[in-house]
This record gives structure tokens, sequence and C-alpha cells, in this order.
């Protein structure tokens, strides 16, 4: 046989196998590819304001791919070539030398590596229009229509980095070839043997885990033990790295120890072992976690971390969206000096505004103390609070609907404070007050926190205060400044209005200067001065906030799906390397009397957990991880997480059929064709 | 009435132009009860034929009866069912699953069969102590000697009490106070509980103990004998018979 046709024969005899992981490189490209073509595309690239941003998302997202990719591969490689253990050993016997062997898994690495390319860079260049659809529909870029883009840089980036690694791989399968033992007999079953710190093990694994989690889900009231215990502040940094510790570290010994004792202990069950394909099913359970444990492990790991970023990407939007609800509430909030100019140019460009809100703000020196539930001891705030009436409030209310009701009293203040949800009023002092430095009003009765402002946060110099109207107005004018909150609806044309006038007023801002009593408004910076912004805009940064937000989004699915795609094909190749030791129980199994409907159900159960288990730990590890993420950031939504993890169970569903008919395939062929050479 | 019957049996291996005749034209019947042995030189077909009875494997043409139940016609999970059900199958190979302990290996039959939890573990139990295996249920098939496996493989084939015992080279690995006991089990189940067993051997004492004997060679029906006086004299019988067909082993004796 010459040897190109042993290389063909090998290449088709191996199909079968390596089907998965050419389709796992074939998309990893095609996505790679995708995001290639983007970055070269100028009138995307253009599209964006912050162009820096989009080339410098998709630089990160293609250097995770790359990654992602190369230890796929390598981790592919060495399964395959472990399956092909015998098959080596017997051109080794036969007399080949090492050299020809080698050469032949190179070049037919290099074979599917071409194989791979070829379907990655066509679908992708089929799939250009579809993906920059998406894009776009993320960004909310209703202007720009999809288009079919094509780049020779792009193609040649790509090709050339995935040729690289194809070569890579190819003198990677020669390395291992040259160390491989020679063997004719892939070694069987691990003893099914406890030592001492079996128990333990097993034991700290759990216990540290569900540690882990108790002290996510209470994490306040961690901290707060923790810093009263030990007489310090640094609570959240040693909890939180607590916490991950015990997490990966009690999920490895889960793996390793727990998992494993657990089924030799329902083995000894003879009540639930003893029945139908159990004991069968348990061996191999055995076995597999143990030949796999530290792969599930980081599989795990890498599942819980992607559904922890793309969860708190969803919290971004939600956060976003806060943030500038909080910053600019209306479509312009500009400072009363600015207004006539301002409202000028609104009529020219025959913008019509439909609600203008106006409020006082007095900037006054405080003093007050705060429990932080982060803290030991209470914080004393010193920096002026910037004052604003209940009635100004109450107005505020009418475009701001989530404000809370407030209902006060003369001489009653509630503070606002962006970080509302970390503090609670101090706890020791008797009388929650908050010093002022004014003559008329020295000092006012604290009665709440709340994290949302009136007229957004940007009319505010630090923390603010809500005070009745009598008290407001017995507080000194000089640090007073009035904003007006206009509202008019969102259209191309207001927009670009709204990009001028910020334009206009780029960078124009109110300066107070600080004595020792008062602050008082000045008209240019001196060293220590405080500063408001005399206009904000709402509709450029919502425009600029989605288009980042979408294209993040974007980004991250696309790569998450590379992950699951990655990390389903090596399981995949894993089990498939069981299935040899399938066949001999399926070959037994059949003559004593087993139908084979039920030994696919349990290659389906086996088959199915391995797919699962990690997926089960890593979404219980994001969910806790989300829920510290929602404690810290007051983000609460988990739908995107959901969503992905989902995502996982379906596509690892998939993949866990896809194996279990691969398994059988091989299980039942293989034993036909020994029939006829036993 | 026959319990079991072969009609013109063939089976071919290979394909193309190199077909090997396994077993080349077949015929016998065997009575409900009855303990047959099968003997022939390596390579004769025996295995071939028991596995043919035991529907593991198609004859090329021809028919297997078992009560009066033409097994060619049955469904594959049908057929799994009577394997799990009627029929017992010592293994040449023994073909014990190596993960599992020799209790589980043993079991296997019945947890198949979802039989209660207390009778297995009393199947278990009176199994293991016939066949001197008490001592060695947790340990793996491949820590214990050939003959204790051969032994598990016994235990697993007995444990469901089956009417049909096929036994291929049962006393193959055991020494002569072992396959002793064995043999007189077998006879003892044979005749309390009307087992029909069928026993593949190259051992003239161990197929002295069989009322009949089927000989066969190059996948043809040689000879026949039946046991009619003392085992000793039948022992002698099949001695020469083996003489005559060549190929078998003289040198056991008592
Ligand atoms: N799966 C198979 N494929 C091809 N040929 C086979 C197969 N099984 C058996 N044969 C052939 O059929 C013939 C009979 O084999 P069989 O195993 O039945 O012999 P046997 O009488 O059991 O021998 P032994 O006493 O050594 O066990 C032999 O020539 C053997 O080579
Ligand atoms: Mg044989």
């Amino acid at each position: 046989m010459t040897f190109s046709k042993l290389l063909f024969k090998n290449v088709k005899q191996h199909l079968n196998e390596s089907v998965a992981y050419l389709l796992a490189c074939a998309i990893a490209i095609m996505i790679y590819f995708s995001f290639n073509v983007m970055t070269h595309a100028p009138h995307l690239v253009t599209l964006i304001a912050e162009p820096a941003q989009l080339l410098g998302v998709f630089a990160f997202a293609k250097v995770v791919i790359c990654l992602l990719v190369l230890t796929f591969m390598a981790a592919a490689n060495t399964v395959l070539l472990q399956q092909r253990r015998q098959e080596l050993t017997l051109l080794k016997v036969l007399g080949s030398s090492r050299f020809s062997i080698a050469s032949l898994f190179f070049l037919e690495q290099i074979l599917f590596g071409g194989v791979a390319l070829l379907l990655g860079v066509g679908l992708g260049l089929l799939l250009t229009r579809l993906f920059t659809l998406i894009l776009l529909r993320f960004m909310q870029v209703t202007q720009v229509a999809p288009q079919f883009l094509f780049s020779w840089t792009a193609l040649g980036q790509t090709v050339g980095i995935f040729c690289c690694f194809f070569l890579l791989m190819g003198l990677y399968d020669v390395l291992l070839i040259q160390r491989q033992p020679l063997r004719l007999r892939p070694d069987t079953n691990a003893a099914d043997t406890t030592r001492w710190f079996t128990w333990p093990f097993a034991l700290i694994g759990v216990v540290l885990t569900a540690l882990g989690f108790g002290m996510a889900q209470k994490f306040f009231q961690t901290i707060q033990f923790y810093n009263r215990f030990f007489n310090t502040n640094s609570g959240l940094l040693v909890i939180l790295a607590s916490i991950l510790g015990f997490v990966v570290l009690g999920l490895a010994l889960i793996y390793r120890w727990s998992l494993p004792l657990l089924v030799r202990q329902l083995r000894r069950h003879q009540r639930w072992a003893y029945q139908g394909l159990r004991p069968v099913m348990l061996v191999n359970l055995r076995r597999d976690l143990h030949e796999n444990a530290m792969a599930l492990w980081v599989i795990t790991l890498t599942i819980a971390s992607t559904l922890v970023i793309l969860g708190s990407i969803a919290m971004g939007r939600e956060i976003l969206q806060r943030s500038l609800d909080n910053t600019s509430p209306t479509a312009i909030t500009v400072a009363d000096d600015a207004f006539p100019a301002v409202q000028r140019t609104l009529k020219q460009e025959g913008i019509h505004v439909e609600a203008d809100h106006v409020a006082t703000f007095k900037l006054v020196p405080s003093a007050f103390q705060l429990q932080s539930f982060l803290r030991l001891h209470p914080m004393i705030e010193t920096l002026p609070l910037t004052v604003i009436s209940l009635s100004d409030y109450r107005q505020a209310q009418q475009f701001q609907p989530t404000l809370p009701r407030l209902q006060l009293t003369t001489g009653e203040g509630v503070i606002l404070k962006q970080e509302a949800n970390y503090f609670t009023l101090p706890l020791q002092t008797v009388t929650q007050t908050v010093h002022l430095k004014d003559p008329q009003v020295p000092q006012v009765k604290l009665v709440g926190i709340s994290g949302q402002f009136a007229f957004g946060t940007l009319r505010y110099v630090s923390s603010g205060l809500v005070v009745a109207d009598q008290t407001f107005a017995q507080l000194r004018d000089e640090g007073a400044v009035r904003y007006h909150a206009l509202a008019f609806t969102q259209t191309q044309h207001s927009l670009t209005v709204s990009r001028q006038l910020l334009k206009q007023f780029d960078n124009r801002l109110i300066y107070f200067k600080a004595t020792k009593n008062k602050l008082k408004r000045q008209a240019q910076r001196t060293t220590g001065a405080y500063t408001l912004p005399v206009l904000t805009a709402r509709y450029p940064t919502q425009v600029s906030d989605q288009m980042g937000y979408g294209l993040l989004i974007y980004v991250c699915l696309f790569l998450s799906c590379v992950f699951m795609l990655v990390s389903g094909g090596m399981m995949l190749l894993k089990q498939l390397g069981n299935s040899s030791q399938l066949q001999q129980q399926y070959r037994l199994l059949t003559k004593i009397g087993l139908a084979s409907v039920d030994l696919k159900k349990m290659i389906r159960w086996q088959v199915g957990f391995l797919f699962e288990l990690p997926v089960l730990f890593g979404s219980c590890c994001a969910y806790f991880a989300l829920h510290i993420l929602s404690v810290l950031l007051f983000g609460t939504s988990l739908k995107l997480a959901l969503f992905i993890a989902g995502g996982y169970v379906v596509v690892y569903g998939g993949f866990s059929h896809i194996t279990t008919q691969l398994i059988w395939q091989r299980v039942t062929k293989k034993e036909s064709r020994s029939d006829s050479f036993n | 009435m026959a319990f079991i019957e072969a009609r013109n049996l063939r089976k071919l291996y290979g394909r193309g132009g190199n077909l090997v005749t396994a077993i080349g034209g077949l015929s016998f019947t065997i009575e409900a009860g009855e303990f047959v042995g099968i003997m022939g030189p390596s390579g004769a077909g025996k295995s071939t034929l028991l596995n043919l009875l035991a529907t593991l494997d198609q004859p090329t043409s021809g028919e297997v009866l078992i009560d009066q139940e033409n097994l060619t016609y049955l469904s594959k999970a049908a057929l799994a069912k009577f394997r799990r059900q009627r029929l017992g199958f010592i293994f040449q190979d023994f073909n014990l699953l190596p993960g599992l302990t020799v209790e589980e290996n043993i079991v296997l039959p019945l947890t198949l069969a979802h039989t209660p939890l207390a009778q297995i573990q009393t199947a278990c139990q009176t199994v293991s102590r016939i066949l001197g295996l008490t001592d060695l249920l947790t340990a793996a098939p491949d820590e214990i000697s050939l003959g204790q496996q051969q032994r598990v493989a016994c235990a697993r084939a007995m444990i469901t009490q089956p009417q049909l015992l096929f036994a291929d080279e049962p006393t193959g690995s055991l020494d002569s106070q072992a396959a002793t006991e064995l043999l007189q089990y077998l006879t003892a189940i044979n005749q309390r509980e009307h087992t029909t067993i069928l026993l593949v051997t190259h051992d003239a004492f161990t197929a002295s103990f069989c009322q009949r004997i089927i000989f066969i060679k190059d996948g043809m029906l040689f000879a026949e004998l039946r046991r009619q006086k003392t085992r000793a004299a039948f022992f002698q019988q099949v001695i020469d018979m083996q003489a005559t067909i060549g190929g078998g082993q003289k040198y056991d004796l008592f």
C-alpha cells in the first residue's frame, strides 16, 4: 500500500470520531473570521462613536477564541492519539519507522486543518450578512443596511493564524508519537479502593463548597461577622477571596473524591444497586469520574465563568439604564444661566419641549455618620451636601417614577447616596443627625437613605439631602443653583440637536469655592473647587451606551458559542474513547439476555450525566457569584444568565445525544466485524 | 417429545472467497431433562453449535426449535428474553465483566430481570456456597485465579435456575476435585430440577457424567454414545471413541 493510500484510508476510518473535532474547529474559525471581517469593515467601524472600543472588544474576543481553540486542539489531539494507540503500536510492530508514522499523522493533521479552514472561512463568508444583521440589531442601529463584507487582510490573517495552529498541532502529534510507549491494550479499570484520606477529602470537598455557597448567599452578614470577629475592615476582600477559594477547591475535591465515594456507597447499597443495569452503570460512572475528574472540574469552572460574565453583562444593561436615568433623567438638563440659549436653539430647530421642571439646589458643608455593612466603624462624611426641597423632589417624581415617596416634617432629612444599599443609619449614635454649617439650620434629623437622585446625580456635588420646604427656605442662598429639566421625544433630529448642544456646552462647569463655613459660586476654577456640569443630554449617551452594550453582548454570545462547542466536542471525544469498554460489556450482556434497548438507555444516562453534571455545578456557582454581584451592584437581572444556562443544557443535551449515537454505532458495529475475524 | 431440535444446521464464516464451514448440516434432538455432552477435536465447531442453539448467533441455514418454538422467527427482544429467563450459559472464556466484583457478576442475570433483593441475596448465597465462592465475593475477577473465574462463570449461569444450561468446557480450568464437585452438582440439578444440560468438553472424565454424548468432527455428526452401565465403563467407551476421532486427549485417568 502506498503512503498516500494509507493516509486516505486512515482519514476515512477516523472521520467518524474526527467529525466533532473538525466541526468545532470549523465553527471557531468561522466566528474568528467573521469578527476579523467586521473589524476590517470601514463603514461599521466609523458607525461607532468610539471605534477604538469596537476594535478593542473584537481584538480581545479574537485572542480568547485563539486560546480556546488552541487548548481544544491540544486536548482533542491527545485524546484522539490515545484512542489510536493500538493502531500506532500495530504500525510500529509491522515495522514502520517512527519517522514515517509521524509524517503520516502530521499530514493527516494538515489535511484536517485544510478542510476545517475551508469550511470555516466558507461558512464565514456565506454568513457575514446574517452576522452583521445580528450585530446591527444588537447595537440598535437602523440607518445602515447589513452588507456582504469581505476583506483580503481579514482572510489572510485568519488563514495564516489557523494554518500556524494546525502546523503546531501536527508537530504536537509528532512529539506525542515520539514519546508514546509501546502498548497493545489500553489500561483497564482503576481499582475501587478507598484509603484513609478518602472520607475526609470527600467530606471536606462538600463542606467547603457548601460553606462557599452559604457565605455567598449571606454575603453582607458574613462580612459583618468577620469584621466584628477580627476587628478589621478588610472583610470584603477576605470573604470574596475565601468564597472563591472554597468553591474552586471544594469542587475539585468533590469531583475527585466525593462523587466517586458516593458512587461507591451507592454500589454497596444493594437495595438500590441490584436492579437492572445499575451495577454496570455504577462501575462505568466510577471509571469515568476517575478518568475525567480534572477535565470536568475545568469545564465546570469555565461554564461558571462564562455564565458569570454573561450574567454580569446582562446586569450591566440594567446598571447602564439606571445610571442613565440617574445622570440625565430627561432629554436635557441645563443650569439656569445657560437656559435662555438652549431654549432659543430648541425653538429654532423646531423641537417641541413637552415639560420644563425647575429645581433649586443649595450646597452646604456638612458632617454626618453612616454605618456601612462592609466596615466595622461608622464612616464620618464631611463633604458638602447638595440640598433639595421636598416639593422640588416631588416634582421630579413626575419624570422619575422610580423615586421613592418621602414624608418629611420640618427638621427632618433623607440622605441621597449612590451606594445606599451598603449603609444603615448609625446604630451606636443616639442622635442620628446631619450637622450642617448653616446658622439657621445647624442640624437635620436623619430619617432615611435613598439611592436615587431627583433631577439626576450630576446635579449633586457628592451626596444629596432632601429636606422639608420650610427647612430648605431657612438655608443660606449663596451656594444655590437652579436647573431646568427639559423633556422632548427622541427622534433623529432631536438626537442631532442634543449632540450639538452638548458640544456647545462641552466642558462648561459651574464652580464652587469652599470656605470654612460655606460654599460660594465662583466664575473660575480654583484649586479644591467643587463643580457641577452646565448641561447634560440624555439621548446621545443613551445611543452610544446601546451600541457599546449591543456590541459586547454580540461578542460574548458568540464567544460562549465557541466555548460550548469546544468543551462539548472535547467531552464527546473523551467519552468516545471509552467505547471499547462499553463494547465489551455489550457483547457480554447481550449473551446473558440483555435487551439492547436497555443498554442503549444506560449509555444515554451515563453520557448525559457526564455532560450535564458540569452544567449543573457551573450554574450553581454562577448563581451564587451573580448573587454577590447583584448585592454589590444592585442589579438583579439573572435573565440572560439563565438563558445561557438553558443554552448549555440544550447544547450539551445535543452533544450527549450525538455521543450516545456514535458510541452505540461503534458498540454494535464492531461486533459484527469481529465476527468474521475472531 | 424433543425439547431441543436442530434441523440441518449450517454455519459458514467469512466473506467472499474464503468461507469456513464451521457447521455443515447438523440435525439432532435432545429431550427435556437430558444431560448431553458434545465432544470433538478443537475447531470441530462445538462452540459454534452451542452459540447457535443459544441464539447468540444466526445459522446460515437450518432451524433451531426449542420447546417447539422456532427461534428463527423470534424478534431480537424475544430472543433476549428467552436467554434471560430460560437459558444459562457458561462461556469457554468466562466473559466476566472486569469492573464488577465477583458478587455483582454472579447476580447480574437476576438484576437484569428486576428480581427482588431478598431473592437475589438468598440465590447468591446458595450458589456461591455450592461453588465455594463465599470468600471471594468482594474480589474483582482479575484478582482471582482462572479456576475461580470459571466457578464464577458457572455461578452466574446457574443462579437463575434456568430450564436449559449450556456449558462450554466448564471444567477446563478446574482441578479434579473442583471439577468433580461441579459435575456432581450439575448432575444433581439435572436430576432434581430436570434441567436440560448441554456440555461441551474435551475431557473424557467430565464427559462420563453425561447420559449421552454427541461427537462431531469438521462440523458434521460423527457418532453418538449413550451411557448404559457404570460411569467407569462409559469413560472407557469415550476414550476409545476419542481415539477413533483423533485429536482428543488421552491422559486424564482416575
Ligand atoms: N467468529 C468467527 N469467525 C470466523 N471463523 C470462526 C469464528 N468462530 C469460529 N470460527 C471457525 O469455525 C470453526 C469452529 O470453531 P469453534 O469455535 O466452534 O470450534 P470448537 O469446536 O469450539 O473448538 P475448541 O475446542 O478449540 O473450542 C473453526 O474453524 C473456527 O476457526
Ligand atoms: Mg470452543
